[in-house]
C-alpha cells in the first residue's frame, strides 16, 4: 500500500520528486506546492499520534518550518513521503518529551479543557480506549503500530520511516500487542 | 473483549481524522515558506562569496546525510557545554543562595587526602583544560601548604587556557577538595563537629523564577541621616509566592521575600479617611520590638478612602491574556479563566470588557463589550486555549488601542495583563516597553499585572511593568487568591484613589538614635524626591491598607549598634516631645500637583507593652519577624518560629477572611523547613565555641 502501489501513485511520486528537485534548486513555488500537497498527510499523522487538534496544528506548522530549512539537505535515498513522516514523528516526539514535565497535570487539565473532544470516528468507547492505550505505548511500539495499522503502511515502509530493520518493526508490534494484552 | 480471531489493532484502520482548519493550514504553509525563503537566502548569500566560501559550503553540503560526519553536532554541543557549564556554575555559585565558600573552615580537619582522588577524577571529565595541573596538585599530602600553593598555581595556569573554566576550577577547589582548604585551618581550635547538614540543605532549588535582587535596608544613625523616604507599595505578589513555595515544601529564595508585601497582604482595620479629597489618614503606634527588648517598632498604617457603595464609577477593562504554550497548565490558563469570570461577575452595566490574547491565536478575542453581556464575555474566555508556536507581535499595543477606543472619561481605564512570565510580545526591548507603558499611563490608561504559575515567573519584569503602569502586581497561585484579589479587593485593584504616594519620616535625634525601615528596599527614594512631583511612586486603591514599620533605637537604650561620632554635633537639640515627624505626599487621581499630610509622632502613641498594642500591630510585627527570619536577615533572626506564631496568634483578631489563621499555619510550615537552629548564631565560628 501507499509506497508500494500501482502506477498512478508512481506517477504522483515522480511529480513529487520533480518538485523536490526544483525546490532544492531554490524554486519557492515548487516548495509551496510540495508542502501544500503534504500538509494533510502531516496534519493527519500528527492528529493520530496526539489525538488533539491544537497539538496537531502546532506540530504540522513545526514540520513545515523544518521542511523549509531542511529540504536542501534531503538526499533522495528514501521516498519524500517517508522523509516527511520521519520529520513529523520526530516533531511529535520532541513535543511530547518537552511536555512530559507537565504531564502530571495532564489529567487535571483534561477535565477542564473542552479542547480534547473525542473525534467523531472514535464514537465507540472501546475504540477510544484502544486509541488512548496505543498512544500511551512506548515511542517505538506506538510508532510501529500506528504506521502499520493506522497509516496502513507495509512493514518495509514503516521500517524505512523509523530507520530500523523490517523485522524490528514486527518485533515492536508484537511487543505492543503484549503490552496491551490485558486491554484488548 | 473482542474475539481473538481478529487482530485488535485492525480497529485502528480507516480512522478518519478531522480536516485541518484553514487558518492553521495557511499559517503553517506561510511559516514553512518563510523558513524556506530564509534558508534560500542564506545559501544564496553564501554562494556570493569568494571561491573559498563556495567550496566550503559545497563540502558541508556533501557532508549532510553522511552518518560518520554527523558527529559534528555532538562535538559542537560538547564544546558549547564545556564553555557554558563552568560559566553557569560560576553564575549560580556567586548568588547569595549557595553554600558560603568559607564553609570549608568549618569542616573537620581531615588530613588523609584520600577523598580528593575520586572527586578529581570526576572533575577531569568536566574540565579537561585543568586536569593535569589539578592531579599534580592534589595527591601531595605531606606539605599541605605546598598543595595549596600549587593549586593556586594550577588555577593561574588554567585561567588563560579557557577563560570560563578557571572559575569552575576555583570553585571546585574550594568546595570539593578538603585538604588544601583545611590547610588554612591549622590551629587546633578548629577541630569542630561537621557543619549542620541543614546548612547545606538550606538553599532553595533554583526555581526558574526571576526576582530583582536587593540589599536589605540597613541600620542608619539619626545623627547622620535623620530622614527616611520611600514610596508606598500595595503589591502582595511576594506573599502569595512565598506561601506557595512553602506549601510546596521549599524555602523561597531571599530575593523573593519582600517584607513590605508580606505585611501589606493582610487587611488591617485602620480608620479610613472621611472624604475622597483627603483620601487617607495615618494611624501610628510605637511598641516594643518582639525580637529585641531594647528597641521599639514604629508602625505607620494608612487605609485608602472607600467610596460609598452606591457610587459606581465606570470602568473600561482590557484583559491582555498570555496564551502561549507554557500557559497550558491547570494553575495557569484554566485558573485564569475562572479568575476573570469572577471579576466579570463583579462588573455592572457601565463597565466594558475587552479581551486581547498574544501568542498563538494572537489578536482581539472580544471587542469592547458591556459587562452585563456576561454570556458573551464568558464564552469568549472559555474559548481561549493555550498553545501555538507563533508569538503574537503587537499584543500589548493592541490592548492599549482597545483601551483607548473604549476609554471612559471619569473612571478606570485599565489593561490587566495575565501571564506566566513570557513577555515575548513584540516590544523586545524592555526599556522601550516600560517607556511605552509610562506614556500610556500619562494618557490615563493604567496597567495591572497578574502573575500565574511557577517556574517561569518573571517577577522582576512584572514589578517593573506594574510600577510604571500605575498598577499593581499580584500573584494568583490559587482560586482562593483569585477571589481575594479580584473580588474582595477589586475596589483597591481597579479604583485608584491616590497616586504617587510617598512617605517621609524625620526622626528626632533627641529621642531616637538609630532606625531601620523594615522592607521597602525596592521602593526607597532619595530625600529630595519627596517634594519632586515628577518622581513616580506607588498608588493606592480604594480600601487598600499600607503598613510600614521602623525598628527604632531610643537614645540611651543600650541597643545602639553604631558608635557615636567623636567629633559629631554636640547632643541633640530638638524637643523631647516628638519621636519623629511623618510627612506624606500624594496626588489625587486626576491631579498633577501633590498634596501634603503631616503629623508628628508623639509619646501619646507609645505602648510600653506589646500586649497593649492593637491586634493589627502585633500581627504586623509577627509578619515582619517572619519575613526577616525567612530571608535570613541580619536583623531580628534570633526570634523563634514559635514566638512568631504565638505573636501572630495573639494578634489574630476576628480574622473573618481567615488569612491570618493561614499565616499562622505558614509559620509552622516554615519552622519545619528552616528550623530555628539554622540561624546565624554559629555561622561565624572563629571564636571556636561549640555549636549544637
Amino acid at each position: 500500500m501507499g509506497l508500494t502501489a500501482a502506477s498512478p501513485i508512481e506517477a504522483a511520486q515522480a511529480a513529487t520528486r520533480a518538485l523536490v528537485v526544483r525546490a532544492q534548486n531554490g524554486d519557492g513555488e515548487a516548495f509551496a506546492e510540495l508542502i501544500e500537497d503534504h500538509y494533510d498527510l502531516i496534519h493527519r499523522t500528527a492528529w493520530k499520534w496526539c489525538g488533539n487538534r491544537d497539538d496537531a496544528e502546532d506540530i504540522a506548522q513545526d514540520v513545515c518550518v523544518k521542511l523549509g530549512g531542511a529540504i536542501a539537505g534531503f538526499d533522495g535515498r528514501s521516498a519524500f513521503s517517508s522523509w516527511v513522516y520521519r520529520i513529523t514523528l520526530n516533531a511529535v516526539r520532541d513535543m511530547q518529551r518537552a511536555g512530559k514535565r507537565r504531564g502530571k497535570y495532564a489529567d487535571a487539565y483534561a477535565e477542564i479543557a473542552p479542547e480534547d473532544q473525542p473525534a467523531e470516528q472514535e464514537d465507540a468507547a472501546t475504540s477510544r480506549q484502544l486509541w488512548a492505550a496505543v498512544r500511551a505505548l512506548p515511542e517505538k511500539q506506538r510508532d510501529a503500530v500506528l504506521l502499520v495499522y493506522a497509516e496502513e503502511l507495509s512493514h518495509a515502509a514503516a521500517a524505512e520511516i523509523m530507520g530500523i530493520k523490517e523485522a524490528t518493526v514486527s518485533f515492536h508490534v508484537h511487543e505492543a500487542r503484549k503490552t496491551l494484552r490485558g486491554l484488548l | 473483549m473482542s474475539d481473538d480471531m481478529h487482530d485488535p489493532f485492525d480497529r485502528l484502520k480507516g480512522a478518519a481524522t478531522p480536516a485541518p482548519r484553514e487558518e492553521a493550514k495557511k499559517r503553517a504553509l506561510a511559516s514553512g515558506m518563510a523558513a524556506f525563503a530564509a534558508a534560500q537566502e542564506k545559501s544564496a548569500t553564501a554562494t556570493k562569496g569568494t571561491h573559498w566560501g563556495q567550496r566550503l559550503t559545497s563540502i558541508i553540503h556533501s557532508w549532510k546525510g553522511n552518518k560518520i560526519m554527523d558527529m559534528r553536532l555532538p562535538i559542537g554541543t560538547a564544546a558549547v557545554a564545556l564553555l557554558l557549564l563552568p560559566l553557569g556554575y560560576q553564575l549560580y555559585s556567586t548568588t547569595s543562595m549557595t553554600v558560603p565558600t568559607q564553609a570549608p573552615v568549618q569542616q573537620p580537619v581531615m588530613v588523609e587526602p584520600a577523598p580528593a582522588e575520586p572527586v578529581l577524577t570526576e572533575e577531569r571529565a568536566e574540565a579537561p583544560a585543568t586536569d593535569t595541573d589539578m592531579t599534580v596538585a592534589a595527591p601531595e599530602p605531606a606539605p599541605l601548604d605546598d598543595a595549596l600553593m600549587e593549586s593556586e598555581v594550577a588555577r593561574d595556569a588554567a585561567a588563560p587556557v579557557v577563560g570560563g573554566n578557571s572559575g569552575l576550577a576555583k570553585q571546585q577547589m574550594s568546595v570539593a577538595a578538603p585538604p588544601p582548604a583545611a590547610a588554612t585551618a591549622e590551629s587546633d581550635a578548629f577541630y569542630m563537629p561537621a557543619p549542620m547538614p541543614s546548612v547545606v540543605a538550606l538553599p532553595a532549588e533554583p526555581s526558574g523564577d526571576v526576582f530583582t535582587s536587593f540589599e536589605e535596608q540597613r541600620l542608619k544613625a539619626v545623627g547622620e541621616e535623620p530622614v527616611s523616604t520611600f514610596s508606598i507599595d500595595v503589591d502582595t505578589a511576594s506573599y502569595s509566592y512565598v506561601r506557595r513555595m512553602l506549601e510546596d515544601g521549599y524555602v523561597p529564595e531571599p530575593d523573593a521575600v519582600r517584607i513590605e508585601e508580606l505585611i501589606n497582604y493582610f487587611p488591617y482595620d485602620y480608620p479610613a479617611a472621611e472624604s475622597a479629597a483627603v483620601p487617607f489618614k495615618p494611624t501610628i503606634g510605637v511598641y516594643p520590638t518582639p525580637w529585641n527588648p531594647k528597641t521599639q517598632l514604629l508602625q505607620i498604617g494608612i487605609k485608602g478612602y472607600v467610596p460609598p457603595a452606591g457610587e459606581d464609577k465606570p470602568s473600561n477593562l482590557v484583559f491582555l491574556i498570555d496564551t502561549s504554550g507554557s500557559m497550558d497548565e491547570p494553575d495557569k490558563l484554566p485558573l485564569l479563566k475562572r479568575a476573570f469570570s469572577l471579576l466579570v461577575d463583579q462588573l455592572s452595566a457601565n463597565d466594558t470588557v475587552s479581551i486581547v490574547v498574544y501568542a498563538g491565536s494572537a489578536g482581539v478575542v472580544l471587542e469592547p463589550t458591556v459587562a452585563t453581556e456576561k454570556a458573551r464575555i464568558l464564552s469568549a474566555l472559555d474559548q481561549l486555549a493555550a498553545g501555538g508556536s507563533t508569538a503574537g507581535a503587537e499584543g500589548i499595543a493592541l490592548a492599549y488601542r482597545l483601551a483607548e477606543q473604549a476609554k471612559v472619561a471619569d473612571g478606570t481605564n485599565r489593561v490587566i495583563l495575565a501571564t506566566d512570565g513570557d513577555f515575548n510580545v513584540g516590544i523586545s526591548d524592555p526599556d522601550a516597553l516600560t517607556d511605552f507603558i509610562k506614556v500610556k499611563r500619562d494618557s490615563g490608561i493604567s496597567l495591572s499585572v497578574l502573575g500565574f504559575g511557577r517556574g517561569n515567573l518573571d517577577d522582576a519584569t512584572m514589578q517593573a511593568l506594574a510600577q510604571n503602569g500605575n498598577g499593581n502586581a499580584s500573584y494568583i497561585s490559587s482560586f482562593r487568591e483569585a477571589q481575594k484579589v479580584l473580588v474582595e479587593e477589586m475596589g483597591g485593584t481597579l479604583d485608584m484613589i491616590a497616586k504617587d504616594v510617598k512617605i517621609q519620616v524625620e526622626f528626632n535625634p533627641a529621642v531616637v538614635s538609630e532606625y531601620r525601615l523594615i522592607g521597602y528596599e525596592t521602593r526607597a527614594l532619595n530625600r529630595e524626591d519627596f517634594n519632586n512631583d515628577a518622581v513616580d511612586a506607588g498608588d493606592i486603591g480604594a480600601g487598600h491598607t499600607v503598613t510600614a514599620i521602623y525598628e527604632i533605637v531610643p537614645v540611651g537604650s543600650g541597643a545602639e549598634m553604631i558608635d557615636p561620632l567623636r567629633y559629631g554635633p554636640e547632643g541633640a537639640t530638638g524637643s523631647g516631645d516628638e519621636i519623629a515627624f511623618l510627612k506624606m505626599r500624594y496626588k489625587l487621581p486626576e491631579g498633577d500637583v501633590s498634596q501634603l499630610i503631616e503629623q508628628p509622632v508623639t509619646a501619646d502613641v507609645v505602648y510600653d507593652d506589646i500586649g497593649e498594642a492593637s491586634d493589627d500591630m502585633r500581627f504586623a510585627a509577627a509578619v515582619a519577624a517572619f519575613g526577616q527570619k525567612l530571608k535570613g536577615s541580619n536583623y531580628g533572626s534570633a526570634i523563634d518560629w514559635d514566638e512568631i506564631a504565638a505573636l501572630a496568634r495573639s494578634g489574630k483578631g476576628a480574622d473573618e477572611s481567615g488569612y491570618r489563621a493561614e499565616f499562622i499555619q505558614l509559620v509552622e510550615t516554615a519552622s519545619l523547613l528552616k528550623p530555628d537552629t539554622d540561624t546565624d548564631r554559629c555561622d561565624v565560628s572563629v571564636s571556636g565555641e561549640v555549636c549544637e
